[in-house]
């Protein structure tokens, strides 16, 4: 993006949010997307994060994505806010103001209701690759015995053998990992107002979830985590993140399109 | 990095249709970064190669560095396993000295009942705060089988 020339195509948004939190008081200051700086606008009781879009369309790299993440952490910090999808540009303020935080007021209201003093903490855990192996050759006799059975021997020689006993293991890992799952959000869980579970990443994760905590226990949240890790070092590792805004919590999907304003093919989701 | 930050910001929070303007070339790049982890005969392959290593593990550790990484990193997770007691001991012995305890999959920290309790200084700590009553925290539940007792 970088330093085109700032010809404004839009508006581009990081977040809606209350308009008290920046109605006088110390200004609110920040870099967006290709550094434009940030503006508040109004409408209402309600606001929205926003600076001038120089672009049509946005790439999905680390520094756009970065740029908008950050603006909407620096909301955060103040305030609630409901974050809006990477790469929104509305074609003006305006727009902003009339067909999302006018048009859209009431499910606004309730989303920041929904996430009034709380954020978002992401947990993801991990097996540690040999401890489960162990575990799992540990617990099974007809995985020991296929184990025994391809011991010394090549791919080749036994690749039958190696099959029936990968197809074993996965079943085996499938099955760990609901029970891990499940006793990792039993703990965690009451500690949280909600909870949301992502699609797993990678085949050594356990749990790729989300909690939407109040703000003042996100720390005892993290450190239960911790705790948690530490309590299962060497078989578990524990990764959280956050304070983060809730974009797992905000679910407003606003359909605005208009015959002519139908994603073409340049622009799509 | 970057697809822990997409995951977190793309089609998520509010999504406004019309508005939407990320480049068609970025999405191709993200659909196939995403892939679903589906098991195949090169996972069931690398599965097997992964069980048989566990035999060498119960053996003196070998020269060449991988194995023994492995080799020490399971002694981690056999002691592990070996400190919280079993309600039920289920398996029969002989083959293993240590009994992940089938399946039992968590260790609940003890720690858990002292943070809570420790719960008003950090409230005090956290930036945020919130001048309402305590919200309705509940303990984390006390498994009976995830009570330590060590031996």
């Amino acid at each position: 993006m970088g330093n085109t020339p700032a010809q404004s195509v839009g508006s581009y948004l990081y977040g809606v949010t209350s308009r008290q939190p920046f109605s006088g008081g110390k200004p609110f200051k920040a870099k967006g997307i290709a550094g434009q700086p940030v503006r508040i606008i109004t409408q209402g009781d309600l606001a929205a994060i926003v600076s001038d879009s120089p672009s049509e369309e946005y790439e999905v790299t680390l520094d756009n994505v970065r740029a908008h993440e950050d603006v909407v952490e620096k909301v955060l910090q103040r305030t609630d806010v409901l974050p809006v999808s990477f790469g929104t540009v509305a074609t003006s303020d305006q727009d902003v103001q009339e067909r999302l935080l006018g048009a859209e007021a009431s499910a606004i209201h309730a989303q920041l209701q929904h996430i009034a003093g709380r954020v978002e903490m992401g947990v993801k855990a991990l097996w540690e690759q040999p401890a489960l192996f162990a575990q799992i050759a540990a617990n099974d006799p007809a995985i020991q015995r296929l184990r025994d059975e391809i011991s010394g021997t090549t791919v080749e020689e036994t690749y039958d053998a190696r099959i029936e006993l990968g197809e074993l293991t996965d079943a085996a890992i499938q099955a760990q990992r609901a029970q891990d799952a499940e006793a990792i959000l039993d703990y965690l869980g009451p500690l949280a107002v909600d909870t949301y579970t992502a699609d797993i990443v990678t085949d050594m994760m356990i749990l790729n979830a989300s909690f939407l905590v109040e703000r003042n226990q996100a720390s005892s949240f993290a450190q239960a985590v911790e705790a948690l890790g530490q309590a299962n070092r060497g078989r578990i590792t524990l990764q959280s993140a956050g304070p983060l805004p809730p974009y797992n919590f905000v679910s407003v999907v606003v359909q605005l399109a208009t015959p002519e304003e139908q994603p073409n093919s340049a622009t799509t989701r | 990095m970057l697809l822990e930050l997409i995951d977190r910001i793309l089609d998520k929070g509010i999504v406004i249709d019309a508005w939407a303007r990320i480049s068609v070339l970025s999405i191709e790049l993200i659909t196939v970064e995403a892939r679903v982890v589906v098991a195949s005969v090169e996972t069931y392959l690398r599965y097997a190669e992964a069980i048989g290593n566990t035999a060498l593990a119960s053996q003196p550790p070998r020269q060449q560095v991988q194995q023994q990484q492995g080799a020490q990193q399971q002694q981690v997770g056999a002691q592990q396993a070996q400190s919280p007691a079993l309600p039920q001991p289920q398996q029969q012995d002989g083959r293993q000295q240590w009994q992940p305890q089938q399946m039992q999959p968590m260790q609940q920290p003890q720690q858990a009942q002292q943070m809570q309790q420790a719960q008003p200084q950090q409230q005090r700590q956290t930036p945020y705060q919130q001048p309402q009553q305590q919200p309705q925290q509940q303990q984390p539940q006390q498994q009976p089988q995830q009570q330590q007792t060590r031996q």
